[in-house]
């Protein structure tokens, strides 16, 4: 019989051992799979709330604003931003553009002050760089041109306003002086970043601009690329703004910007190691199975032996019986793993309120990602584990002499 | 809390040290101590009420303007005063960037007016601890006007110089918890009773500010400080100056310019 007819066999002559090996497989196998997703899910998050609401995949700001922003420094702006982003939109490797203004300021009700940021957008152009309808919670967005907003739905529970109300901020001008103004609220966001959610509003760049004397200076403007490395496409950029003689301006990437992506950089390494204790955990349950069958089958690993069985075929008669308990296992986790991520990947797990105090651009609700490389490489390294786990059981089995083990009891 | 304890403690906030920064829209009037014979022998409560009744007055205008300084450079806003008596002033400011800005202070309140804005911005709270324009002066310390011996307990320390000026040095602390800052040190003029220097201190003995006089002006018999320096200590390379380059006294008022309603025309 051939040692692969007898690893099969082997395996169904203890049915309740060879369940509990596979079911600790299928269980590291599937909490790794949904594990991976929802990571992959999280990067995926970071990367889309930072493109669309931070920093771009690169952005372009004054290079003495980045220098001292710690100060808030406004007054270090883009000037004649509407020349430079019609020429941006030119450039080929530019997909879309986002000027933008940042309004930092304040708003009161009663004795209590609340923290506000606004973002001066051009509304026509913003869809193309963005679906902004999907943050629309309630109402409509601002019409360019107006004296429009709409609010993070915690900041308008904060001034307990709603659509339909005014609300009034209280700003800091590009010369540092003060300002006010009143818009009106024309719908609520459920932005996906928390902080805009408790702090930020939407208004045209045409009245951000007044408000905040810019005089056709944005604060920053924000590029997508077509495709490809994003450290390279910055650099595409820096050249671009050198020969047009825009040195003032600095060029970063959002991979020097984020915090979410810091986040990940660590997190991946944390990640890895995390699955690797999961695995370690279902290899004891088949270290100690191995472990069993070889103190209960040591007559006739003996007669087996004696029969002209070498050693070597007998350490492969147990790994191959353990690459099918861990082939089965791994594969019933992956699947189940990947059946429970299906259905999350469309609906979403909801943190609620616990995103709230996470300072990244991470949204509440996160949907995790099937990522068909790791999914593969969580089935391969489950079978690998389980094989490796035999490895030391297995030896042993092939150094019994053939007298002894007979004698065993 | 109670609506009475609110008004006692909106009302010892007001009384906040910082109320001689603002003294330049708060001229005196009516002042019959203008230039006092020196004092031999002065309690620290004479020298202090001297001072006072010199930025006690019926009614000023007053146009000046603020230089406010920090590492990026300096930026001028221009301004026009009036104001009755010791607690209510109305501030419009005419720099370019901040033409039509007003500040209202009445009935212990302060009150801001922006053009761009359809409502006025009543400042309560925490708020009041937020810069005028971004500067080292803070709407807190343009609260006050009461008398400062209502808030604080003052003590002779000593006399000292302040730039060649014999002054009087008298600490002021607090009577209560509810005012700006708890410890204060100024620097009072021996002859001229105007103030000279000011030091301001948090409870925990650290320097919040200091206010330095440059150059003080004479005006129908009173003395007062004409450009002063602020600086902020806990900002790093900050400073302002509030300089008055013109200041009427005794002059009628428009009526109602103290109401909210005029605050909006």
């Amino acid at each position: 019989m051939r040692l692969s007819g007898i690893a099969l066999r082997n395996i169904f002559r203890n049915k309740r051992r060879s369940l509990l090996s596979i079911l600790a497989l299928a269980v590291a196998a599937t909490s790794i799979t949904i594990f991976f997703s929802l990571f992959e899910g999280i990067k995926t998050n970071i990367q889309t709330n930072s493109w669309d609401w931070d920093a771009g995949e690169v952005r372009l700001r004054h290079a003495e604003f980045d220098r001292y922003e710690y100060l808030n420094p406004v007054q270090y702006v883009v000037g004649d931003y509407r020349d430079l982003v019609d020429r941006l939109r030119a450039h080929p490797e530019v997909r879309t553009v986002s000027p933008r203004i940042r309004v930092l300021g304040a708003a009161f009700r009663g004795e209590q002050q609340f923290a506000t940021l606004g973002l001066g957008l051009d509304l026509e152009r913003e869809q193309e760089y963005q679906d902004l309808e999907r943050v629309i919670a309630a109402g409509r967005l601002p019409r360019s041109g107006t004296n429009e907003a709409i609010l993070g739905r915690g900041l308008a529970s904060d001034l307990d306003i709603g659509t339909g109300d005014i609300v009034t901020f209280l700003i800091q001008t590009r010369r540092r002086g003060s300002n006010a103004f009143t818009l009106d609220v024309v719908g609520l966001a459920d932005f996906p970043v928390p902080q805009l959610n408790s702090s930020g509003y939407i208004l045209p760049i045409e009245n951000a601009d007044r408000y905040m004397r810019m005089d056709g200076a944005a604060s920053e403007i924000l590029l997508k690329s077509v495709g490809g490395d994003t450290v390279e496409f910055a650099d595409g950029v820096r050249s671009f703004l050198e020969e047009s003689g825009r040195t003032e301006l600095s060029v970063v990437p959002w991979t020097r910007i984020s915090g979410g992506y810091s986040y990940l950089r660590t997190a991946g390494v944390v990640y890895n190691i995390v699955a690797l204790i999961f695995f370690l955990l279902a290899s004891t349950v088949i270290i100690s199975t191995t472990m069993m069958i070889i103190h209960e089958r040591t007559r006739e690993i003996g007669t087996l032996a004696a029969m002209g069985m070498h050693g070597g075929e007998l350490v492969r008669l147990f790994f191959l019986e353990s690459a099918y308990l861990g082939a089965i296992g791994s594969f019933v986790g992956v699947v189940i793993g990947v059946a429970i991520t299906i259905p999350l990947s469309r609906i979403g797990i909801d943190f609620g309120s616990a995103m709230d105090m996470v300072e990244m651009d991470l949204s509440s609700v996160l949907y995790p990602v099937l990522n068909v490389r790791s999914t593969v490489l969580v089935f391969f390294f489950g079978l690998a584990v389980a094989m490796v786990s035999t490895y030391p059981s297995a030896r042993r089995a092939a150094k019994l002499r053939p007298v002894e083990a007979l004698r065993a009891e | 809390m109670h609506n009475s304890e609110k008004k006692r403690i909106g009302r010892n906030i007001t009384r906040a040290g910082m109320r001689i920064l603002i003294s330049a829209w708060l001229l005196p009037a009516s002042f019959l101590f203008a230039t006092p014979p020196r004092a031999e022998a002065l309690t620290a409560d004479e020298i202090i009420e001297r001072m006072e009744a010199n930025q006690t007055h019926s009614t000023a205008i007053i146009e000046g303007r603020l230089v406010i300084s920090d590492r990026f450079g300096d930026r001028s806003s221009t301004y026009i005063a009036h104001s009755e008596g010791a607690d209510r002033f109305l501030v419009e400011f005419t720099s370019r960037a901040e033409e039509g800005q007003r500040v209202l202070r009445r009935d212990d309140s302060l009150y801001l007016y922006y053009p761009d804005a359809r409502e006025t911005i009543r400042l309560q709270g925490a708020a009041l601890r937020d810069n005028l324009l971004g500067s080292d002066i803070s709407y807190e310390d343009m609260t006050g006007g009461r008398g400062l011996a209502s808030d604080y307990r003052f003590t002779l320390i000593g006399e000292d110089e302040v730039d060649g000026y014999p002054s009087y040095k008298v600490e002021l602390v607090a009577r209560t918890t509810s005012v700006a800052y708890p410890r204060q040190v100024y620097w009072v003029d021996r002859e001229e009773f105007v103030l000279r220097r000011a030091e301001q201190f948090a409870r925990s003995g650290r320097l919040l500010k200091t206010v330095h006089v440059l150059e003080t002006m004479r005006r129908d018999g009173y003395h007062f400080p004409s450009r002063m320096r602020v600086v902020d200590e806990t900002r790093r390379s900050s400073g302002t100056e509030m300089i008055i380059e013109s200041a009427r006294l005794g002059v009628s008022l428009p009526r109602n310019i103290f109401s909210l309603d005029a605050l909006t025309w």
